[in-house]
């Protein structure tokens, strides 16, 4: 038993990271790579499930000329692969009153007008880790199509790896939280039954139900908890 | 017939009236256009320096996007009404044609596009209405009487001449197309002199300059309608006309308005340039006689 456990050693693969060669076992994400070398994360880190954005990185396979980009908890490492960190991409973050603003193209571009010297490189598209059409919602923008490019662009993680890679340096990240913002309140359906349940707590329908929960027990709220209405699928 | 078509961005957006009035006049002459589901900004400006191909990708997109829809809708003319997006599209089509080195570049940066093959034709809505000239007269239902109507030009459509659709320097196909639809065509020498273009932004005055001479020509010759195919030229004139000290009695429109008026799509005008249509073609059009009879 013991002698064959010396044969099955784990496979390994070499990685470089921050200038240095690692020898790490095959099949780790880049993430769990570099946790395996020793480095601990702070920042540059978050769901770990390919989510949140927080762990944008950029990297050059053996023997390819061509710079990826994808999520270190989503890619696995690879043999002669060099990496990079991208936990942040810095941009500054707009300020603009939404109840000033209608779901056009115009009022976009007012506060984001790079938008307009977009090439169509469609470099942006190719470093999405989501794999979203980045160029057709900005060209979506430009020709006044806000509910397009906010369908477009539902899945965005905000890791900024877009933004990074533009020639045209636009903000993606923010212009798309705009587009998003404003296809909600001016383009999309309003949805009835929220407003009217926003209306149901401001008048204080929930408030002793609340009161209750809150002075109850941990048994009692688990008991609850289990025996709660679970909506059918 | 049917088309390829490529609105362009300010279509989308500025000059939502100009497709509105040119769609519906394609309509009922028989023409289909068909939209493309997918397009891209042309840049605006064909990039004149050599080796900035970057610039033409958005063009070259829309091209191979008509070229893989061209297969399955059996046509090869892809149709634009913006004189700027035709220049910019007509242009980068011949260059790609003419250069193979620089479309060989291109196409490796593009690597996740199918190749493109030349197989498409760029063509303004000028040309589409005059091939179709019996298909517009047959279909007037009010003619313009003696009003005069002047017609501008500007620059995209007519140069460079290589990709012009008329003559650059005296270009005539506009006047030609309204003689024969009946329309008291003015004639305006500066009828193809640049409006100023984008200098609106950082020199409204060379603007105004320029334009200023443009209008007053018409107005002097008894224009009472200027009509233009240019979203940019439109925004220009119009905006030089509110400059003037002394108020002038001209309206600038689109052709494809105009048109519209007269093959009776009201449907696709606003109700205020109806009325001022109405008062300033106040002639016998067919529509009033009719109206008389019944009276």
């Amino acid at each position: 038993m013991s002698t064959e456990k010396k044969t099955t050693k784990t496979r390994t693969v070499r990685i470089y990271f921050m200038g240095k060669a690692y020898d790490v076992p095959q099949g780790l994400t880049i993430m769990k790579a570099l946790e395996y070398i020793g480095y601990r994360f702070i920042r540059g880190i978050g769901c770990r499930g390919g989510f949140c954005g927080a762990c944008a990185v950029a990297y050059r396979l053996a023997g390819e000329y061509k710079l990826r980009t994808g999520l270190a908890c989503q890619t696995t490492v690879e043999d002669g692969m060099y990496i990079t960190l991208l936990p942040y991409s810095p941009m500054e973050k707009p300020r603009y009153n939404l109840e000033e603003m209608r779901g056009e193209a115009g009022y976009i571009l007012k506060i984001f007008p790079e938008i307009a010297r977009c090439v169509s490189c469609n470099s942006c598209t190719k470093a999405c880790p989501q794999e979203l059409e980045v160029m057709d919602a900005i060209q979506a923008i430009l020709r006044n199509d806000i509910k397009r490019a906010a369908d477009l662009i539902f899945d965005c993680i905000s890791c900024g790896l877009c933004s990074l890679r533009c020639p045209a340096e636009i903000r993606h990240v923010y212009v798309f939280q705009l587009v998003r913002r404003l296809a909600g309140k001016y383009l999309l359906p309003k949805a009835k039954h929220l407003e009217e349940r926003i209306k149901e707590i401001e008048s204080g329908k929930f408030d002793a139900e609340i009161e209750k929960l809150m002075k109850a027990s941990i048994d009692e709220l688990k008991k609850l908890y289990m025996e709660r209405d679970i909506e059918k699928a | 017939m049917k088309l390829l078509y490529y609105p362009g961005c300010t279509v989308k957006r500025n000059a939502i009236e100009y497709e509105k009035s040119s769609l519906a006049v394609l309509e009922k002459i028989g023409v289909n256009a068909l939209e493309l589901d997918k397009w891209y900004c042309c840049g605006a400006l064909y990039s004149l320096a050599i080796d900035d191909l970057m610039k033409h990708l958005g063009a070259v997109r829309t091209l191979i996007y008509a070229q893989k829809k061209s297969r399955e809708e059996n046509t090869r003319d892809l149709l634009t009404i913006c004189p700027m997006c035709f220049n910019v599209l007509k242009r980068v089509n011949k260059m790609l044609r003419e250069e193979p080195e620089k479309l060989e570049t291109i196409s490796s940066f593009m690597d996740e596009e199918e190749p493109y093959k030349f197989n498409i034709n760029v063509v303004h809505i000028i040309e589409v209405l005059n091939k179709k000239i019996d298909e517009l007269k047959k279909n007037i239902i009010r003619n313009t009487g003696d009003t005069g109507v002047s017609v501008y030009y500007g620059c995209t459509v007519l140069r460079p001449k290589e990709i012009g659709i008329d003559n650059p320097e005296d270009p005539s196909i506009i006047e030609n197309l309204l003689r024969k639809l009946g329309v008291k065509v003015v004639d305006n020498p500066y009828k193809s002199m640049c409006c100023g273009a984008y200098h609106i932004l950082d020199k409204p005055e060379l603007v105004y300059n320029n334009s200023k001479t443009i209008v007053e020509e018409a107005y002097k010759r008894g224009a009472k309608v200027i009509v233009t195919i240019c979203p940019l030229c439109l925004y220009n004139l119009r905006k030089t006309i509110e400059t003037f000290d002394k108020k002038v009695d001209v309206k600038i429109i689109y052709l494809t308005e105009l048109l519209a008026y007269m093959l009776g799509l009201d449907h696709v005008l606003d109700k205020e340039l109806i009325d001022f249509f109405n008062t300033v073609f106040i002639h016998d059009t067919k529509i009033n006689n009719s109206m008389r009879r019944e009276a």
